[in-house]
């Protein structure tokens, strides 16, 4: 864990600040740290070295020879990117032989390339030219023909032009070090040497777009934008990537109010400037044609487009009539975990003083909130750990997560991780194998427990229960340890194997590798978070973690990952049915209503007017049961970007403006606040959705005609943030090691723990499925991002190759899905994926409806989340003669 | 001063200098009234009319769409949308090329900046007309008074055409899309390399 007292956004532990050495740059008297790469330190006297093959991001390989420098004493000139600067080196960076050999370097690249700068999308921010225009004579002694590679397909996102290489080995090395991928290689040798992947074909793999970022040339350029600007007529914005909960930094690039590019700055943000594929390609939906773009009424079965004034008044009558009528509890909102914070505080501040009703809740009901409530429960905070104690743990902890799809950046820390040597224990159902060019953390771990389908909660009490003879950190309050211990004792390994498939001894050795360790940072995916038990099984995996000492103190703690961009920021603003902003638990006089009581409340009449922020429900939860609820709403306000199944119902309907088109602060799920610029004007007639709400509560709280502009009463979204940031305790982003015990302490006196294995499943011919997430979408508005789609556009079953072979099912061969318990049905594709854990199936949850309807739905009895993402079904060949065209 | 200098400063020398060449060619000069618009100029070669878009022999824009010309323009009048040609993978042109004749100042600075010499500066300075609109030219237009001053065309270069077969072939029939039986390819062929 980092604590803000003690500087924390460093680079793991202080290694590398200690000592500082002089050195002399053309005469420049300098210090650096001791060890820097000389490429870097020169920096320090604003001198720049040219350079092809280093990249700050990748371990020095010293292959270009572009970088070389004189050092006194040294016989031969040096390269400056493996070169560490020592006491009294005096370095030359333009005498005379430095500039020979740069000169002789640039024409032996320039022999071969075709300089079609006018074309080349690199153009205007290619270090071939800038390094060409400083470092080369003009004209070129070579009279030969120039290579010339014949063109490639390369795959539906990413350009090759290999007569532009310069053969820094740059991608390859990304994909290698950064990405784990391994999806290029380089091929043949001399004037031929070439990049491609290893089946000399077409680009298969996560796309994270970085090779694309660190080529230094245009070799590797997005065919997405490919041609559409030149580098110079692009505006740059910074802003929060809005597809998941990592936090990335990204720049959005574009001209006038098309964001036509992305892009990111190497070292910068919680990312340091790697990004994946949904940030990288998936900025389609911004500027998408299906954007709402007009507010519209639905009365009497028409569809009217209306000013906003109108849809402003009519929404501030309606809401006043059904107070008036039924009472402020009446009315209920939730808001999407996608909103800024000082969306989720307006809004939680709208329904609860303006409206006063204390139903609001936010899509973080999906799951989240149980990661969030429940670490809030025991250490009083849900700031417990970094990305930077991640890359500096000696051990992880992986529990329920698919890194690589859900989270791949946080992903990126834990590769980081092990490639500096930490152990890393995965938990889940999934397969250790990996698919060749896709990054699967188990294959990497130093111990995978490969447990049955769904079964974690019983896992966790195997952890629990093996951690007893390793002995208890003496942190541990000692009534929980005693409390515990008594409820492990009745439970007997035999039964936790006859469960969840692992024996004692792979149990033992994790919680020995676990608490063993000097640091180590669990890291809790959606297979806790967001399946049944969620909430206890959060608890429980705390209270692992108090056991084994792991938390409340520097380099340890826990993660729990989000797949929305913004959960945790939403919640801690208040815009949940039982936190106050700043997670103060509430009391609330009816008792708020969650999401799904919301729900049941409007089937039996008693909730009249729901207000739905970015909110679908109806994809989330029973059709039927919503549907009919909705319909019998008095009014229902939706606020939407797209179009979607729930809007559909809306009696009046908001467009409102994405990320992209306003500023707001995002809380990512290590608890870091970052704030996110406006790049571009709301894109139609849509507005910022704080501006809505604070224009709302004008309109509702005053007695007048005016027009709405002549009332707003925030005038940006950084008022807001002000106001926001006063309602929050003083200290909320802080966390103190003597306030985290003092929360376990006082847990450890009221815990209530209970411990239940679950019945393990005869199989029968059933398999189990899954619904998750895709690495290259994230909800449902990454599906109008054409680059994304591009990757993957429709909805498919992953299976083992192993099962399917078994069942003699091809690749892409549709397959039925049915379900016993309710008797639907589906037909879908089939993919093959080593990864899938056999006898499991796995299907992306972006796509149709219909697969949510083959499983069932059970409610967490504390934190009322819905969970309706796993469940048994049967599979079944569809025979060849109905096979439907795909 | 001297006394002469001050002389010459009273009565105006240098004007009265200038006058004088004024009244030598008025009184004894050849009358020089050009009979515009009956009678044209002959301009020179070099001069800086209207600026225009070439042709390559075969009939194809020389503009590659890389907008180097708008970057160099002075005053803002040129604007390049970019993009892939349908019929022509991989090759750049200028979905939309617009130069607002109403803003050109004849500086000449696009044609320099123009790496594939596609503007030229014309010898057309007749742009007067009752609708400022037609000085807005497209890429049309701009051909169009290309053809007229240019008959002359350059040869187009032929030898980036045969390394784009393959992507001719594949353009017709679509390119393989990453799609959902994609995902296990590699693993048919894994260790091939
Ligand atoms: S890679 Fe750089 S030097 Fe080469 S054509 Fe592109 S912009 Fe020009
Ligand atoms: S494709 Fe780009 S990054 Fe890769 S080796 Fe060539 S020049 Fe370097
Ligand atoms: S989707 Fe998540 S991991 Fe990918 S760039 Fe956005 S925030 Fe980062
Ligand atoms: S001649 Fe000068 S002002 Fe006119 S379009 Fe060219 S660069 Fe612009
Ligand atoms: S006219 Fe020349 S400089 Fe302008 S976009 Fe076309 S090729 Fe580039
Ligand atoms: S940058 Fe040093 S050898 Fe390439």
């Amino acid at each position: 864990m980092s604590f803000a007292s003690e500087s924390t956004l460093g680079d793991g532990p202080l290694k590398t600040m200690s000592e500082l050495v002089t050195f002399k740059v053309n005469d420049i008297e300098v210090s650096a740290p001791k060890g820097m790469l000389l490429i870097e330190a020169v920096k320090k006297a604003g001198v720049e070295i040219p350079h092809f093959c280093y990249h700050p991001r990748l371990k020095p390989d010293a292959n270009c020879r572009m970088c070389l420098v004189e050092i006194e004493k040294m016989p031969k000139l040096q390269t400056a990117c493996t070169m560490p600067v020592a006491e009294g080196m005096v370095v030359q960076t333009t005498s005379d032989s430095v500039v020979a050999s740069q000169n002789g370097v640039m024409e032996y690249l320039l022999g071969n390339h075709p300089l079609d700068c006018p074309e080349c999308d690199q153009g205007g921010e290619c270090q071939l030219q800038d390094f060409g225009h400083q470092h080369s004579k003009l004209g070129s002694r070579f009279l030969e023909q120039k290579r010339v590679f014949p063109k490639e397909y390369f795959g539906p996102l990413v350009e090759k032009e290999m007569n532009r290489c310069v053969s820094c080995l740059r991608c390859v090395r990304y994909c290698d070090e950064v990405m784990g991928v391994t999806a290029l290689g380089s091929f043949d040798r001399g004037n031929g040497t070439q990049i491609g992947t290893f089946a000399h074909g077409e680009l298969d793999c996560e796309y994270c777009g970085g090779c694309i970022q660190i080529c230094p040339v245009g070799a590797l350029t997005s065919r997405l934008s490919m041609y559409e600007n030149r580098t110079w007529q692009l505006k740059k914005t910074d802003t929060i990537c809005n597809y998941c909960g990592d936090g990335c930094s990204l720049i959005l690039e574009g001209v006038k109010d098309d964001i036509t590019r992305v892009s990111s700055e190497t070292g910068a943000g919680r990312n340091r400037g790697d990004l994946c594929a949904r940030g990288f390609f998936g900025y389609g939906a911004i500027n998408h044609k299906d954007r709402l773009s007009r507010p519209r009424l639905n009365t009497k079965g028409r569809t009217l487009e209306v000013t906003w004034d109108w849809a402003f008044n009519k929404a501030a009558e309606d809401l006043k009539k059904i107070v008036a009528q039924h009472g402020p509890d009446a009315v209920g909102g939730v808001i999407s975990t996608h909103c800024s914070n000082e969306e989720a505080y307006l809004f939680q501040k709208l329904m609860r003083e303006v409206i006063g009703t204390p139903h609001v809740d936010s899509t973080a009901r999906y799951g989240y909130i149980n990661a969030l409530s429940a670490l809030n429960e025991v250490f009083g905070t849900a700031r417990l750990s970094h990305y930077e104690d991640i890359r500096s743990a000696d051990v992880l902890l992986v529990v329920g997560a698919d890194m690589a799809e859900s989270n791949p950046i946080a992903g990126i820390q834990v590769k980081d991780a092990v490639r500096a040597g930490a152990q890393l224990i995965t938990l889940d159902a999934s397969s250790p194998e990996r698919d060749t060019y896709y990054s699967h953390l188990p294959s990497l771990a130093t111990q995978h427990l490969n447990i049955r389908f769904g079964t974690e909660q019983s896992a966790i009490i195997g952890l629990v229960k093996a951690l007893f003879d390793k002995g208890i950190a003496s942190s541990a309050p000692r009534k929980l340890v005693n409390q515990i211990k008594k409820k492990v004792a009745v439970i007997s390994f035999a039964e936790i194997e006859a469960t969840t498939g692992l024996t004692e001894n792979s149990y033992r050795r994790a919680a020995q590798t676990y608490a063993g360790a000097e640091h180590a940072v669990m890291i809790v995916g959606r297979g806790v978070i967001q399946s049944e038990g969620g909430y206890q099984n959060m608890l429980r995996l705390e209270e692992l973690s108090i056991l084994a000492g792991q938390v409340g103190r520097e380099g340890a703690g826990i993660l729990p990952l989000a797949s929305e961009n913004n959960a945790f920021g939403v919640v801690e603003s208040g815009a949940s049915s039982e936190y106050l902003p700043g997670l103060k638990r509430q009391e609330a006089k009816p008792k708020a209503l969650t999401l799904l009581e919301m729900i049941d409340a409007a089937a039996e009449g008693k909730l009249k007017a729901l207000y739905l922020v970015g909110a679908d429900p109806l994809r989330n939860l029973p059709q039927k049961k919503v549907a009919d609820a909705l319909s019998n709403l008095d009014l229902l306000i939706c606020q939407d970007l797209f179009p979607t199944e729930t809007n559909a119902h809306a009696h009046i309907l908001l467009p409102a403006a994405s990320f992209a088109e306003k500023s707001g602060h995002y809380t990512n799920h290590e608890g870091v606040v970052q704030k996110g610029h406006q790049a571009i004007e709301p894109v139609g007639g849509a507005k910022p959705d704080w501006m809505i709400f604070s224009i709302l509560s004008n309109k509702i709280k005053e007695e007048t005609t005016l027009p709405y502009f002549k009332l707003v009463g925030y005038r940006s979204a950084d008022e807001v943030w002000k106001e926001a940031v006063m309602a929050m305790p003083n200290d909320w982003q802080q966390n103190s090691k003597e306030a985290i015990s003092r929360h376990v302490a006082a847990y450890a006196e009221h815990a209530e723990i209970q411990y239940a294995l679950q019945t393990p499943r005869a199989s029968n011919g059933v398999m189990d499925l899954q619904l998750g997430q895709n690495r290259y979408h994230a909800g449902t508005t990454s599906r109008y991002a054409e680059g994304l789609n591009r990757l993957l556009d429709c909805e498919c079953v992953v299976i083992h190759p192993d099962d399917a072979e078994a069942l003699q099912l091809e690749e892409g061969e549709r397959v039925r899905l049915s379900s016993h318990l309710s008797g639907a049905s589906v037909e879908l594709p089939i993919q093959l994926s080593q990864k899938q854990g056999r006898g499991a199936l796995f299907v992306p949850e972006h796509f149709g409806l219909s697969v949510k309807g083959l499983l069932p739905l059970t409610i967490d009895r504390e934190s009322k989340v819905p969970y309706g993402d796993r469940g048994p079904v049967k599979l079944s060949k569809v025979a060849a003669s109905t096979q439907v065209k795909g | 001063m001297t006394g002469k200098e001050l002389f010459k400063k009273a009565v105006f020398y240098e004007i009265l200098q200038g006058l004088g060449l004024t009244f030598k060619h008025m009184l004894f000069g050849k009358t020089m009234t050009e009979q515009y618009p009956r009678e044209k100029p002959s301009l020179p070669d070099g001069w800086r009319g209207a600026i225009v878009q070439l042709r390559y022999d075969d009939g194809s824009e020389k503009c590659v769409g890389c907008a180097l010309c708008e970057a160099a323009c002075p005053s803002h009048c040129i604007t390049v949308e970019s993009a892939e040609r349908e019929d022509m993978p991989q090759k750049r042109y200028s979905k939309r090329y617009t130069l607002d004749m109403t803003r050109c100042v004849f500086c000449g600075f696009c044609v320099q900046a123009c790496p594939v010499t596609a503007l030229a500066s014309s010898k057309e300075y007749e742009l007067a007309t009752t609708d400022k609109r037609e000085l807005i030219m497209e890429m049309d237009d701009l051909l169009k008074l290309g053809d007229k001053y240019f008959p002359i065309r350059e040869k187009r270069p032929q030898y980036t055409e045969d390394r784009f077969n393959f992507f001719k072939q594949n353009k017709a029939s679509g390119f393989p899309v990453a799609h959902v039986p994609v995902v296990n390819v590699p693993i048919a062929k894994k260790g091939a390399a």
